[in-house]
């Protein structure tokens, strides 16, 4: 997992400069550069796609009037995840609904796509139900930091930041929602295998 | 009882996984995000109503996301612009009740085709299919710049716009880095991206407001008609009829 700070900041803090001095056409570049990024967030936070949607607006639009308090000297990308990630909970809690289980996994690779890479072919069908449905129980936070780390690649220092925690307190916070993630897998895989459980 | 994973295998799972998650398509998201940044900062400098100013900061944000939010899906730039008209968002119509476009001296002095066309810098342009227009009306607008309005007559195959004797009004205005007019569009206006031809578009349903700049101020219209706004060669087209989208698309695409 490689940390991408680095990407482009020339450019990037020259767009943020613009937009704090009020120019809103700068920061609907950064808007459409991290477009994507957020809406993913917001998705796997509130698993609707409209709610990702209004999320990351208002989480872009909010970021816009904080621009003040972004520091030169940090990274665009959690700052705004973060802000974004926030709005897509409260959209949750005042929601208040699970819509069943949105988030799905391709079954098969689209033609024209690159080869599967070697852990997606080794990554079975039926585990992938059993992961996406376990991660679909867990608490908000436990899943964020698994998406932010293992789905959106983000380094300890950015998944630190978009979560607002000490950087020495993310490996300890994952560590415990992997532990909860496999204790969820084992027991559901106990639940759908009854006979199997009793028997051995 | 079955094994738990290691840990390590449960990495490579969630990598794994995380490669072959489906996403629903990202949308476009800056365009609504700087329209209401450009909502609320047009509120703030240069009230079109001056009751907004007074209201907390709050307030017209929360209002500006209601009428926002009808643009999901808008793909054009980032800027809510076409050509010489510019889209604002506004929360409720606070002001006097506007004239409606149709009515005649408002729409500038009346004169023939060809003294339109003799009094504009761009070439003029006409839809295919609807014969001449019923009138044609020149008026002055900001930066010196003329504005030319096509009206055709409402006919039992050609419906009219509702309060008005038009079955569709065509605007003209030269290309301008300036806006030369402002939309303004409520909550309950429905503003989509589409395309005229080769052209991005907007499609404007709903009740809303058209302010032309003019040399004396400010002239505001109500319209009650759908609209499309496009730019094409350097021209900025404003089509109202009473034709839902598909069709009036179709009609905008014989103009040339």
């Amino acid at each position: 997992m490689t940390d991408r700070v680095e990407g482009r900041p020339l450019e990037e803090a020259g767009l943020i400069e613009l937009a704090k001095d009020g120019d809103v056409q700068a920061y609907g570049e950064l808007v459409t550069r991290y477009r994507e990024l957020a809406f993913r967030t917001a998705f796997l936070i509130t698993r609707s796609a409209a709610d990702a949607e209004d999320a990351a607006q208002d989480g872009f639009v909010k970021a816009y009037y904080a621009l003040e308090r972004f520091r030169a000297r940090d990274s665009f990308r959690p700052w705004i995840l973060r802000i974004v990630s926030n709005e897509a909970k409260n959209r949750l809690r005042s929601a208040r609904r699970r819509e069943g289980l949105a988030l799905r996994a391709a079954q098969d690779h689209r033609s024209g796509d690159a080869a599967p890479s070697p852990e997606a072919v080794v990554l079975e069908v039926e585990t992938k139900e059993a992961l996406l449905h376990a991660l679909a129980g867990l608490k908000e936070n436990d899943r964020l930091i698994i998406a932010y780390r293992y789905f959106l690649e983000l380094s300890e220092a950015e998944t630190a930041r978009a979560l607002g925690i000490r950087p020495g307190t993310v490996k300890s916070r994952l560590s415990r929602a992997l532990d909860r993630l496999r204790d969820r897998l084992t027991t559901e895989r106990d639940a759908r295998e009854p006979l199997e459980a009793t028997d051995g | 009882m079955a094994d738990r994973m290691t840990r390590a295998d449960l990495e490579r799972s969630l990598i794994a996984l995380g490669s072959t998650l489906e996403y629903p398509p990202a949308p476009p998201i800056a365009p609504a995000v700087t329209a209401r940044l450009l909502a609320e900062r047009a509120g703030a400098r240069r009230p079109a109503f001056p009751g907004l100013a007074l209201w907390p900061r709050r307030r017209v944000l929360l209002l500006a996301v209601a009428g926002v939010l009808l643009l999901a899906g808008t793909a054009v730039a980032a800027r809510l612009a076409i050509g010489a008209i510019e889209i604002r968002l506004i929360p409720t119509p606070t002001a006097p009740s506007p004239t409606a476009v149709e009515s005649g001296p408002a729409l500038g002095e009346r004169v023939t085709l060809e003294q339109a066309r003799a009094r504009v810098a761009f070439p003029l342009v006409l839809p295919a299919g609807l014969g001449p227009p019923a009138e044609v009306h020149v008026a002055e607008s900001a930066f010196s710049a003329r504005v030319v309005v096509l009206v055709w007559r409402a006919d039992p195959s050609h419906p009219g716009i509702e309060g008005t004797p038009w079955s569709t009004i065509l605007m003209e205005l030269p290309g301008s880095t300036e806006p030369l007019a402002y939309k303004d569009i409520l909550a309950e206006t429905g503003l989509r991206a589409v395309r005229v031809g080769n052209h991005d578009a907007f499609w404007v349903s709903g009740p809303h407001q058209l302010t032309l700049i003019t040399p004396s101020g400010e002239e505001r219209f109500t319209v009650t008609g759908n609209v499309l706004l496009w730019e094409q060669d350097g021209t900025t087209l404003r089509l109202e009829t009473a034709l839902p989208k598909a069709q009036a698309i179709a009609l905008a695409e014989t103009i040339g």
